[in-house]
Parts: C-alpha cells; structure tokens; sequence
C-alpha cells in the first residue's frame, strides 16, 4: 500500500461523513484545511516516482465537467463513451503509465461529489436517449483499488441497476474486491481488468496470478468481466507468451463468457514517452523501435503492431470467442 | 586553471566559517568571486536568494566545466514541526521555489532521490506563521537559495546534493530569530562541517554515457548523430547483451557496405548507418520496405519519384513527376492502374511479410 505523509481536505467537506469515513484511515495524519485542492495539487512539478516513498492525499469536490467524452477507439466500435472523473492519480506504479506525465504530480485526490458525477451521467445520458452508452471509470486512477476506504460502489450500483440502457466500467488492475464483492452483481456493470504477460513491468499492482484469482472469484460471484490486453508489449517469443497467458486466463473465466476483449499496443502521447523514459531509462519498453505519428503518439510502425494484435486475436478465436467482442484500442 | 572537482555552496561566510578555517582554504584570487579554494573542493560564498546563487553559480560552473558535484551547505528555516527537529540535518530531495508571490511550477530534483525532505527556496525571509503554513503545503524546509543552484546545476548538467540544517521555526512575533540564528553561527557551522566529514563521498548518482560510435571510425558524426547512433546501439545492446557481437553485426550487414561505397557526403552516409541500426532493431521494417521498393518498380521506371507516409501509418502514395509527353503519360498511367493500394494496405498491416 501507499505512503500517505499528509491529508488535505477542502473546507466544504469538513462535516462531509464520507470525508471522514476516508480520514478515519489515516487516524496518524490530521488533515489540513484548505479552500480548494487546485490551490496546491498540480501547482508545482512533483517527481512521479516520489510516489516510492509516499504521496500526499486530497479530498475534494470535483468542479466542472465532470463527465468527459472519450477518444474516438475508446472502446467498443459504434457505441458512446464518456469517462467520469472521481479520483486523479493511482497507487501503483507502472512503467507504461502515461499518468507519469499527466498530472505532474504523484499525489492521489479523491473526488467525493459521486452525486453530482451521477447527476451529469443522467444529463448526458438524457442527451442520447436511443444510445447505448458506456461510462468508464478509471480514466485517471484505477477503480478498485482504494474502494475499501471511499466506499463509492454502492451509489454507483443503486444507480446503473436502475438505468440498464446504459453500461458502467470500471477499468482495474486491483485484488481489492471485498467491496464489490459484497455488492449484487448488475449485468451493466462490467469489471474490467488489464493484463499484460509477466514483465515486471507493473510495481506494487497485484501480480497476474493475483489478478486472474480476482477475476475468477468475481466470475463465481456473476459479475461481468471484460479483458484489456493492454499494452501489448512485443518480444521474442510473443506467441508462446500470450498463448500461456490466455490459457490462465480461461481456466479464471472461459474466454467465451467475457464481455468484451480490447487489444492495445504500447503508446505514449509524445511529452509523456519522454517523461517514461526519463523515469525508466532502461525499461524494455524501449528495446523497440518506435515512430511518432501525426498526432504526436509514439508507439510502434503500424506493420510491426498490426500483426502482434491479430496474432492475439487468433490465439482468441480459438476459444470460440466472437468476432464482435474483440476491439482494437486506440486504432 | 584546473582544480578539485567539487564545489560547495554557501549563502553566508558564517555558515561556510568552520570549513575555511578547518581546512585552511585559500581565496582564489584572481575570481572576482567569493571563491576559496581547498585541494578537494572549492567553496563559494554566493550571497543570500536565489537569483545571486543561480547567477554565482552558473559563473563558476561555466568557468570551471571539470567541476563534477555541487554541494549546498546551509541553515534553513522548518515548516513542519511534526516532520523536522531542531539542530537536524536534512539531505534535500526535490527544490520547490516561490519568486515574489508566485509558486514556481518548475521543480528540480537532486541526487538524494531517496530523501523524504523536500525544500522552497523564497525570495523573502519568512517570519511569520501564516505564511509558512501556506508554504508548508509544498515543502517542509524553506530557504533562500537552493533553487537556484540546483536549475544551474541541471543547465550544465551536474549533480547537486542540497543539505540543510534546521536552525528555526517561523512563529509569529519572533522577530529576534535572525539574530538568534546569527549568534548561533559558529555551532551550525562546525555541525555542518562535521556532517560533510562523515558524509563527503556519495555514489556516483549519473550513469556514465558510453560512445558507441568510436567503433566506426569510417564514419563523422555531429553531436546529436552520436547521441541518436548510441540510443539506438545500447537498445541493440540490451537485446544481445555483447558489444562485439553488435558491432560484427552492423559491420556484416549487407547494407553496411552498400552505405560505405555509395557516393554521398559523409553525413547522408552516417545517417544511412543510424537508419540500418533502427532497421537492424525492427527487422520487420526491412521487410516493409522492401515490400514498398517492390510495389513501385514500375511507377518509379517510369520517372515518378514515390514516397509514402514515413510514419506508415496512413495508407497514401506521394508522387512527384515530370510528363513531358503522351508517351510519358501512357506509361505513367498504366504504372498507377497497376499500383494496388489494397496491397499497400496488408503491406502497412504486416500481413504477408515474410
């Protein structure tokens, strides 16, 4: 778990009970009032791997858009997606995270307004009445991983049960699943999780096999699961090593009975590349040769990336698994 | 003039007291500086804020480029009274700064990575609460000076290790406190000294940047042609993990002789041989290339310069020609019917390579 060395609480929340249900964590810590946490989060240039040794925690309201239309290639081709923000910033530490040159500080805030999150997906949803639509969660931060002291499943739960036109994700690469777990499962709720073979690339998130074991146990509870191979990292032996990994994954869930499975290459927008390379000089990410494209996204030549991606979808469909359900991120 | 290769900060004479007088230093007199001298390490006297130590500092390392370590040695003030102790020292990790008002977003880290303590450097002494619980919320330990030194050391590139001493902690009304640290002087100082005797010698905290390009003597390389040529040998190096082997592969490629022979000036040659290590890195693109030579034989006999999307990720042809007759235009024509851009498609999607 995470260092917290200092709590900073927006003075509108003081008397909030979720605020202090998150504080009670922390009973070492007393939190510092502040008027507003964009007064001090993000206001100089914090070291992302200060996050080694221990980050600050705010807890805040989050103003403005609060629901955000996603990237074209999203997710599932021909349907919408919008993401929500309700927390910046993750507690694990992976190389390929393109967190390390978003925010320009490792400090986590959780945003506790849930309702006002819930009251512009109504707005949004409201604007696209005949349309399936998919709220992701985890855009900034990872969606389970501290739900056992922000406690925020519930609200989300009472609310997609009740609107099953439209799909929530929550995009994942946590073990922390007592909480959802002590939920009903709702068939629009869809738990998603990211894998990618053993490279030791990702520190502090829960290993693979830990992962698959959450999968399995949420799959036994009736939750929906979908599965992002993201990123898709290219080696030697890169057949070998995702035929084993999809064959761990089905023994957690049968292939077939995932929702959905989205296929993404190692990219990075161009000043974010620079940052990973400045914190992880000689990360294998880099073994390969990569090509900035128009946009400014670095990643590898589409005839090098294309191949590894339907070499994982054919090593998929061999599972009987349907076309339909795989998509390519970000293409 | 040479000299150590060490050189330490102070703000003030009386902080720096106990090195000059226990290491006997000598004034380096032809520098119009504060600038002493001992046979291990200089020692600057930069005067209080930021803006004198960036600017004394940038001056020394630019006249003295063999300097490979800077030190800052020095009183600060605490914030955090439940994270500092009085009299302590504190290796600095990352160096915050206020100029004016303004919290600077600019932020530089020193060589004690692993420190938790954290410092604002502020362009005014401060003496009252409010304003350090305000500055408290960026770093535990304010200063005077040590973003400065530390964006001087990063300009020319050298480590910087920021160590302070806590001599206070701003409290309302305490306005004597200058004068209580002033008396004080002497103790910090030796204390000071006393922690740089034990504590001197730190490892070494920059990799040290191997040419590659030595091994091709054949070839002229400007600066960023060497650090492009030894970016793309060390990840050929990470994948085979032997130098020789690396070489004798570039060395044996059939393209290496082609680029040697060929008629071309020396730096077209050098960057034909960073294109065949980025090619020898993705073998895959040798074989889209050579899918795309292929493709365009034709277009290109008939006179048509062809190019595509050097990123390969859109699915278009440039051509850039000259008809200067029906002739010339029938061949063209029939050369483009012939091109297939559905091909040019599985090319640009890795399928059939091979």
């Amino acid at each position: 778990m995470i260092n917290i060395d200092k709590i900073f609480l927006e003075r509108d929340l003081k008397d909030s009970p979720r605020a202090n249900s998150i504080i009670s964590h922390f009973s070492h810590l007393t939190p510092k009032i502040i008027d507003r946490y964009d007064e001090i989060f993000g206001k100089v240039k914090k070291p992302y791997l200060q996050k080694r040794q221990s980050v600050s925690l705010f807890i805040a309201n989050k103003k403005g858009n609060l629901v955000k239309e996603a990237p074209e290639a999203y997710g599932t081709v021909g349907e919408k997606h919008f993401y929500f923000i309700h927390a910046f910033n993750c507690i694990y530490e992976c190389e390929y995270c393109y967190l390390q040159g978003y925010f320009h500080s490792p400090d986590l805030v959780l945003f506790i307004n849930h309702e006002d999150i819930i009251k512009e997906i109504k707005d949004v949803a409201s604007q696209h009445p005949n349309d399936r639509i998919w709220f992701h969660a985890g855009e900034f931060s990872d969606s389970l991983a501290l739900t056992h002291l922000t406690g925020e499943l519930q609200v989300y739960f009472d609310f997609f049960r009740d609107n099953s036109n439209l799909i929530m994700e929550l995009r994942t690469k946590s073990d922390n699943i007592d909480s959802l777990l002590s939920l009903s499962p709702v068939s629009n709720i869809i738990t998603s999780y990211s894998l990618a073979p053993k490279k030791n690339l990702d520190y502090k998130a829960p290993t693979i096999d830990e992962r698959l074991q959450a999968i399995s146990r949420l799959h036994r509870a009736g939750f929906p699961i979908g599965i992002h191979l993201d990123p898709i990292i290219p080696s030697k032996n890169f057949n070998e090593v995702y035929s084993d990994l999809l064959y761990h994954l089905n023994e957690a869930i049968p292939l077939k009975e995932v929702q959905y499975f989205s296929l993404g290459v190692t990219r990075f927008p161009e000043n974010i590349y620079h940052q990973v390379k400045k914190n992880y000089p000689q990360s294998i990410l880099f073994n390969e040769h990569m090509l900035k494209d128009k946009n400014g996204i670095v990643r590898s030549p589409r005839p090098i990336r294309f191949p590894l991606m339907e070499n994982i979808k054919q090593q998929i469909f061999d599972y009987d698994v349907e076309k339909s359900k795989i998509y390519l991120c970000m293409e | 003039m040479q000299g150590p290769d060490k050189l330490l900060v102070f703000a003030h004479r009386p902080e720096a007291q106990s090195f000059l007088k226990n290491d006997k230093l000598t004034m380096v007199t032809d520098e119009k500086l504060n600038l002493y001298q001992h046979e291990d390490y200089f020692l600057l006297i930069s005067g209080e804020g930021i803006l004198n130590s960036l600017q004394l500092v940038s001056t020394i390392l630019a006249k003295f480029p063999h300097i490979k370590e800077v030190w800052n040695l020095g009183i600060a003030g605490g914030l955090d009274q439940a994270s500092l102790k009085l009299d302590h020292i504190y290796k600095i990790r990352t160096c915050y700064a206020e100029l004016g008002e303004e919290i600077q977003f600019k932020s530089y880290t020193s060589a004690f990575k692993k420190s938790l303590f954290d410092c604002l450097s502020s362009t005014s002494r401060i003496l009252d609460e409010k304003k350090a619980d305000q500055l408290s919320n960026f770093a535990p330990i304010v200063d005077r000076e040590c973003w400065g030194i530390a964006r001087a050391c990063q300009e020319f590139k050298v480590p910087f290790y920021p160590v302070k001493l806590i001599s206070d902690f701003p409290i309302e009304g305490n306005k004597e406190i200058c004068s209580i640290v002033k008396e004080k002087a002497e103790i910090y100082s030796d204390q000071l000294y006393r922690w740089w005797s034990v504590n001197q010698t730190q490892p070494s905290s920059k990799e040290e940047q191997i040419n590659y390009s030595h091994f091709f003597n054949d070839f002229y390389f400007t600066v960023s042609m060497e650090r492009n040529f030894n970016k793309y040998f060390q990840t050929l190096l990470k994948n085979k993990n032997d130098c020789d082997f690396v070489v004798n592969e570039i060395k044996n490629h059939p393209e290496y002789l082609e680029i040697l022979d060929k008629k071309q000036t020396r730096k077209q040659q050098t960057l034909e041989l960073i294109d065949l290590l980025r090619k020898v890195i993705t073998p895959e693109l040798l074989s889209v290339e050579s899918h795309l030579q292929l493709m365009t034989r034709e277009l290109k006999r008939t006179g048509a310069k062809v190019s595509f999307d050097p990123t390969l990720e859109e699915s278009f042809i440039h051509l850039n020609m000259k008809l200067s007759n029906d002739r010339d235009k029938d061949n063209f024509i029939n050369a483009l019917k012939r091109f297939s851009f559905e091909k040019l498609n599985q090319v640009l999607e890795g399928k059939d390579l091979d």
